[in-house]
């Protein structure tokens, strides 16, 4: 009789209903949403160094090798020596070994140096290969693999010409390196991560394209024939045994060569987080305000309503409904609205995951959730539907007081 | 034999007012029988049975119904108590207008298993049967509350009260907004059902043309003591 009693009530108030569903469903958007998203930029991070154990840079600051190295996000600092790069490859530990040299840019998009490992070792998500879509890695100095999104932002195709600045994206200082073109010789499947907005070339591209500019090869005049150049600005590390990263992570700090400073990307990412929780932090607050703001809504809206059911609340007491079954009408009434709110919320994000899951992963490379519900954001959602309905708990004592005083008599 | 309503020494004083606005010394109905209580309007004769019922709260005084003493208990089982042996009839706003009048007449045994074993057979049956004795067939039972008319209304109302036989039925000016025709139409239903259930039957009115279908009718103000020292 009371689900009855509440549904058949609340269908005679549909607009207020219609409204404070309306209200839950978009704070439960903001509170969901904002907490997936946050869920999701650390994932993509995480999987951007799937499988990856140790960076080494020359010294500096760790978070900032990880942002430049791994996201292209910051300056790179002085490289390291070739021969620095030839002792780690040979390091009994190291599995896996990619070198990459970075400060070119082609229409504001990283260029990455590097070499076959970059293709064969470099692991993003589940530890998932990366793998061409179309075309071939580069085999020569002329030749350039472009990132998902690079060829489909420029609209390149395998064959196209492309030429390459130095210099930090697009200011006025940067040098065309025009005496040295490059013909798309690839293009990578997307990732989304970094990898879709980079274009790679071979290290020996790099040091011949800066052998008359601030890198000055070697022999001076002589086209490159070797692959070394001399120097690269990090190299992305895969041990044999995981349980060697400290170890190995020590003994680089104390290399005799050079000062060398290699990082744990995973722990970095972690400090990264701890960095930015205060902003993650102040959205969740606003949020929850937001939420807030919709419980008083709520039980406004509850209260006004009560003005009208007097009346109605009066029957049901004389009727024989103590203050149990009139607390059920009311907190029952804001428990159906909460959990229609909710219901409502869930299918909004839902719908807007699925309709912008293309644009944010073309614009940001981030791929959004497609669940509609997780087991971890259970909780959260019987916390929401546990505030709606003790919101209901001031209006039903209300109720069960004006009840009493209005008793039988009736006024119009 | 056991009274179906025994009050004794009952107060009521209005917050802040020195003299009280209702005391009545003595009001007893014997089991099935019928009392009206005539007077005019605004002089208390809601609030005497909103004392009656528990839903006010009761000041000084004792009132035992069906031998059991109902101002002593607790909020909580007055009000278990009132489902179980009370039927209540308002002037008007009697019923939930969203639910069906058979739904409205329902509410009584969904508050109470007592009147509920009281009742022949399934609980929507028996409230139909009951509508059907007031005069309703099942097409105007099964209409939301709001579409019926308000004589309609007033036997839903009745039916309500009168499911599963109570011991009491209080009625505040059920007629009052009814044609005579109607009025002594709801007021035949009204006695033969309390006689058929043995219930006895409380009522306010400020009509003394209902009085033929009473035992007893008192005038209020004979019984108000109050009434009679502020004259």
């Amino acid at each position: 009789m009371l689900p009855r009693i509440i549904l058949a009530s609340l269908a005679t108030r549909k607009t207020s209903a219609a409204l404070i569903v309306a209200a839950i469903a978009l704070s439960l958007v903001m509170i969901l949403g904002i907490e997936r998203l946050r869920h999701q930029v650390h994932a993509n991070f995480a999987s951007t160094v799937s499988g990856m154990d140790l960076i080494v840079s020359a010294r500096g600051g760790p978070t900032n090798i990880l942002l430049y190295s791994v996201f292209h996000l910051s300056e790179p600092p002085a490289g390291i020596e070739w021969r620095t790069v030839e002792h780690l490859a040979a390091h009994p530990q190291v599995k896996w070994w990619i070198p990459i040299a970075l400060g070119d840019f082609h229409r504001g998009f990283p260029v990455v140096a590097t070499n076959h490992g970059y293709l064969d070792h470099y692991r993003y998500g589940r530890d998932r290969p990366l793998e061409l879509a179309t075309g071939d890695w580069f085999a020569g100095p002329d030749q350039v693999v472009l990132g998902s999104d690079v060829a489909r932002r420029l609209g390149y195709q395998p064959g196209t010409p492309v030429v390459l600045a130095h210099g930090s994206g697009g200011g006025p200082a940067i040098i065309e390196h025009d005496d040295h073109p490059f013909t798309v010789s690839g293009i990578l499947a997307p990732t989304g991560t970094p990898v879709d907005q980079g274009l790679y070339i071979s290290l020996q591209a790099m040091a011949v394209i800066h052998s008359g500019g601030r890198y000055a090869y070697p022999v001076p005049g002589r086209p490159a024939a070797s692959d070394k150049p001399d120097t690269v600005n990090a190299v992305m590390l895969g041990l044999k045994q995981r349980t060697a990263i400290l170890g190995l992570q020590r003994e680089l700090s104390r290399y005799d060569g050079e000062p060398l400073s290699a990082i744990i990307p995973g722990v970095e990412l972690q400090r990264l987080w701890r960095m930015t929780a205060n902003v993650e932090n102040a959205l969740r607050a606003a949020a929850v305000a937001v939420f807030l703001v919709a419980l008083l809504v709520l039980i406004s809206t509850v209260l006004a309503a009560l003005e009208g059911r007097r009346h109605e609340l009066a029957v049901l007491r004389a009727a024989g409904a103590g203050r149990g079954t009139v607390y059920g009408v009311i907190v029952g009434e804001s428990l159906c609205l909460t959990l229609a709110g909710c219901a409502t919320g869930l299918l909004l994000l839902f719908a807007a995951q699925q309709i912008l899951a293309p644009w944010a992963l073309m614009e940001w490379s981030l791929r959004l959730p497609t669940h509609l519900l997780a087991m971890a954001e259970l909780p959260l959602v019987a916390a929401v539907l546990l505030a709606g309905s003790l919101a209901g708990l001031l209006p039903a004592e209300k109720a069960f007081r004006n009840s009493l005083a209005d008793g039988l008599t009736p006024r119009s | 034999m056991i009274p179906a309503l025994d009050l004794e020494d009952l107060r009521f004083h209005h917050p802040g007012q020195p003299r009280p606005f209702i005391a009545v010394e003595r009001l007893t109905l014997a089991p099935g029988e019928r009392v009206l209580i005539h007077g005019p309007s605004g002089c208390g004769k809601s609030t005497l049975l909103s004392l009656v019922t528990g839903i006010r709260p009761l000041q000084r005084g004792d009132i035992h119904i069906a031998g059991e003493a109902f101002s002593g208990l607790s909020q909580r089982r007055r009000d278990a108590f009132r489902a179980d042996h009370m039927g209540v009839i308002f002037q008007a706003f009697n019923l939930l207008p969203y639910l069906s009048a058979l739904d409205n007449v329902a509410l009584t045994p969904a508050f109470s298993p007592r009147r509920r074993q009281r009742e022949p057979g399934e609980r929507a049956s028996a409230a139909l049967a009951l509508l059907r004795r007031l005069g309703l067939d099942e097409t105007v039972a099964r209409l939301p509350a709001h579409q019926l008319s308000f004589g309609q209304q007033q036997r839903v109302a009745a039916a309500r009260a009168l499911f599963g036989q109570p011991e009491l039925i209080v009625a505040d000016e059920p007629t009052s907004a009814l044609d005579s025709g109607h009025r002594d139409g709801l007021m035949r239903l009204l006695a033969d059902q309390c006689e058929r259930g043995g219930s006895a039957l409380l009522m306010v009115s400020h009509d003394p043309a209902v009085a033929p279908f009473f035992h007893r009718s008192l005038a209020f103000e004979d019984i108000n003591r109050a009434a009679r020292h502020a004259a």
